[in-house]
């Protein structure tokens, strides 16, 4: 389809319009917009009403410290208060169950999608299963989630409407710790940090809900609900996040406390990694980011070597015969590298056999000059009413004008060997950047590679289970999240179709990308397929799901065939009623 | 700076900012729109979000400005993506012949090249040649809006002139 759009002249302020095949529409000469009529549009307090600022970390502020006295006078007061209006304490359930600490069962709740339009599980078939339990309010309680994951609910947690819940609570608790757990979870992933787009690695991502005879409860506040679970990565770069339904993001919560097993060994084990892991970080990206620089400048220095090379000035050359010159009249704009000297000569060329002294006697009527080597040879073109005559000819400058000539070129040649020694030195530097990087990288990998087997060794002892604990307190029910923004992956990008391996097309309107070394889903809609990015060097697996809820895989080893700009993905079929979630994961995570 | 941190507090404060910076971003955002309606309601969502997101915000050399108009050239891209719409791009003829410096006298069928080809450009090449030759900003203060080294500006916008010089 030819794409017309239209351009818009604004000649002298009347409008006409012009059809050229583009891209854009464009708008010329359109008056220009006063700064009175830009204030009129500006209205600050219509704006702060709509603001809904992110908090700063309470602790850092002024008031903090002078507050809390404030603060636990207030408290005093509204618990008198609360006391005075009769607010008695409710019991949504309408018949009394027995407690039971720690009991665990596996139900299947509403589907969240339900709930709420940004959650979207991708199968209706393959999803993350709810675990409940149930606990007294007033007492609360402490539950072993089957993964290792420790709840621990306060007295008195929960509330409805402002009123205290008294009696039994169902706890309804889901958690999400590998990619193929978020990718079924139908949870986004995307963080929006400052109009900058991010994709959500994590650590590890619960939901939790409670519930009173089925009526969704809430957490008082004040109160909180501590969670602990286990996790496998150890750094301290993971932040906690909680997800807004209402605005489909996520909201920064902080930082989870991370705590680390006792186990000396351990404990050893998880300083050397970070240590080590961060100081070839940072030298690795040291090293690109002066690769970069260097590059950069080094193009510079070919830029200005070329402009230099264009704008050679006059090599001066000595008249070898001053009877065969001529005084020409010449426009110097049109001739600028004649421009710096008050009078030029054109000598003809020794070896020009047209030329003969009665050219002098002859009465020309018109003359061109044209350059054949700028400032060196030129054709001289002579016109008479019987003879037409072309010689060639070399500028020949005054003795003054010599001088100077020489002076031009020599300041010329210095600058331009200048300019040539800064280049093979930065290329110089270039190369021993571009190695150092190499080395670095290498150094970086057998680094990984030694930790890897490490962690392997110490994970077959199993000493590493419970090494690592992140605890955070949930203040709300919903989703929370222990997470890294990281952004989307980059080296290759494809224009993307996707097929069965029989070669029937397949209508996805999403693919999520799981990349090996990242604990994050990397999704593409439709609309993105004609930019489908991905890392070659990663290991890479494609996962979606068909309209009819069938899975389609495109395996790691398959990726080595993207080899072109536009490339149909064979997918491998597999029928979700016949999968389960376990060898889901087998497949994906070759776990 | 001491504002940014009052503002931090007290959004009150962020008033001052939006006064110094209000039409700085709405001309820009005005240059790459159609219409004084639409460029209000983005410039409106730039100071909204940079308000949401204050506190988000640290002085790390770039100036507070360069933040502004990082933001507002994400929601540029995003009101056009919202509504799948063609980018609009604003051009005064005495612009062209900045960029053309070479050329003294275009003519007709130049120009109409070379807003052609203007309007053909990638949209990161562009935002170049917009920010360069319609709005007259140093190259220092493109490298901070656009998050790229001084040098690499100056290479890029030199590539991108002479690959419009050539198309003549």
């Amino acid at each position: 389809m030819q794409r017309l759009k239209f351009i818009v002249l604004y000649p002298e302020l009347n409008e006409a319009y012009k059809l050229l095949s583009m891209k854009r529409k464009v708008n010329i000469n359109r008056p220009q917009i006063s700064s009175e009529e830009i204030a009129k549009t500006k209205d600050f307090t219509k704006l702060s009403n709509l603001a809904t600022p992110t908090a700063i970390p309470f602790y850092k502020t002024v008031w903090f410290a002078p507050s809390i006295v404030g603060v636990s006078l207030l408290v005093a007061f509204a618990a008198f208060q609360y006391i005075k209006t009769n607010k008695e304490p409710i019991q949504l359930v309408a018949e009394k169950k027995e407690i039971t600490k720690g009991k665990t069962s596996s139900v299947q709740i509403p589907r969240y999608d339900e709930d709420t339009p940004c959650i979207n599980p991708p199968s209706e078939h393959l999803f993350i299963e709810a675990t409940s339990f149930t606990v007294n309010s007033n007492e609360g309680g402490e539950f072993s989630h089957p993964s290792g994951t420790i709840i621990e609910i306060p007295k008195n947690a929960f509330e409805k409407d402002g009123i205290s819940v008294l009696g039994d609570v169902e706890i309804k608790y889901k958690e999400f710790k590998d990619q193929v757990d978020i990718l079924l979870s139908g949870i986004p992933m995307h963080y929006d940090s400052a109009g900058n787009e991010y994709v959500l690695e994590s650590a590890g991502m619960v939901q939790i809900f409670g519930f009173q005879n089925n009526i969704p409860i809430q957490i008082k506040k004040g109160k909180a609900i501590n969670i602990s679970f286990n996790t496998e990565d150890k750094s301290n770069r993971f932040n906690l996040y909680e997800l807004d339904t209402n605005f489909n993001n996520w909201k920064y919560k902080g930082k989870p406390e991370v705590k680390i097993s006792k186990n000396e060994r351990i404990n050893d084990y998880v300083l050397v990694e970070d240590n080590v892991g961060n100081q070839f970080y940072d030298s690795t990206s040291n090293f690109l980011l002066e690769k970069k620089q260097l590059k950069d400048a080094l193009l510079l220095v070919k830029e200005d070597i070329a402009e230099l090379k264009s704008k050679k000035p006059l090599e001066v050359t000595a008249s070898k015969n001053k009877d065969r010159q001529f005084n020409l009249d010449i426009d110097k704009e049109e001739f600028p590298e004649l421009n710096d000297f008050s009078e030029v000569v054109f000598e003809v060329l020794e070896e020009d056999e047209n030329f003969s002294p009665k050219v002098y006697d002859i009465e020309w009527k018109n003359l061109i000059l044209k350059e054949k080597i700028p400032g060196k040879v030129y054709f001289l073109n002579l016109y008479s009413k019987s003879k037409d005559l072309t010689l060639l000819v070399r500028p020949v400058l005054t003795e003054s004008d010599q001088l100077k000539a020489e002076e031009i070129f020599e300041n010329y040649t210095k600058k331009l060997s200048e300019k040539i020694e800064n280049e093979i030195l930065l290329q110089k530097r270039l190369d021993q950047a571009k190695l150092n990087y190499k080395l670095a990288l290498k150094k970086q990998e057998e680094k990984r590679e030694y930790e890897e087997k490490k962690f392997q060794h110490i994970a077959k002892q199993k000493k590493f289970k419970d090494a690592v604990v992140r605890t955070f307190k949930v203040l709300n029910f919903g989703t929370w999240n222990c997470d890294s923004p990281i952004r989307q992956p980059k080296g290759k990008s494809v224009e993307a179709s996707f097929s069965s391996l029989a070669g029937v097309p397949l209508t996805l309107a999403v693919v999520y990308l799981i990349q090996n070394d990242k604990n994050a889903i990397f999704t593409f809609k439709d609309s993105q397929f004609d930019n489908l990015m991905f890392n070659p060097r990663e290991t890479n697996t494609l996962v979606g799901f068909t309209l009819d809820d069938q899975i389609a895989i495109f395996r790691p080893e398959e990726f080595k065939k993207v080899n072109q700009k536009k490339f149909e993905f064979k997918m491998e079929i597999k029928k979700t009623v016949d999968c389960s979630i376990d060898k889901l994961k087998k497949i994906i995570l070759a776990r | 700076m001491e504002i940014i941190e009052a503002a931090k507090k007290d959004l009150r404060h962020f008033e001052q900012l939006y006064n110094k910076y209000y039409e700085q971003i709405f001309r820009y955002v005005y240059q790459r729109m159609d219409g004084k309606d639409v460029a209000n309601d983005v410039t409106s969502q730039v100071f909204l979000k940079s308000m949401n997101n204050l506190t988000k915000f640290k002085f790390r050399g770039v100036p507070f400005s360069a933040w502004l108009f990082r933001i507002a050239s994400n929601e540029v891209i995003q009101y056009y993506k919202d509504k799948s719409k063609q980018r609009t791009v604003q051009i005064q003829t005495d612009d062209i012949q900045d960029i053309i410096e070479d050329y003294n006298n275009l003519k007709g069928e130049q120009m109409d090249r070379i807003i052609e080809k203007i309007a053909e450009l990638k949209d990161q090449d562009l935002e170049l040649i917009e920010l360069r030759y319609f709005e007259k900003r140093k190259f220092k203060e493109i490298s901070q809006i656009l998050n790229i080294s001084e040098s690499n500006a100056k290479v890029k916008i030199h590539r991108i002139v002479s690959r419009i010089k050539r198309s003549l």
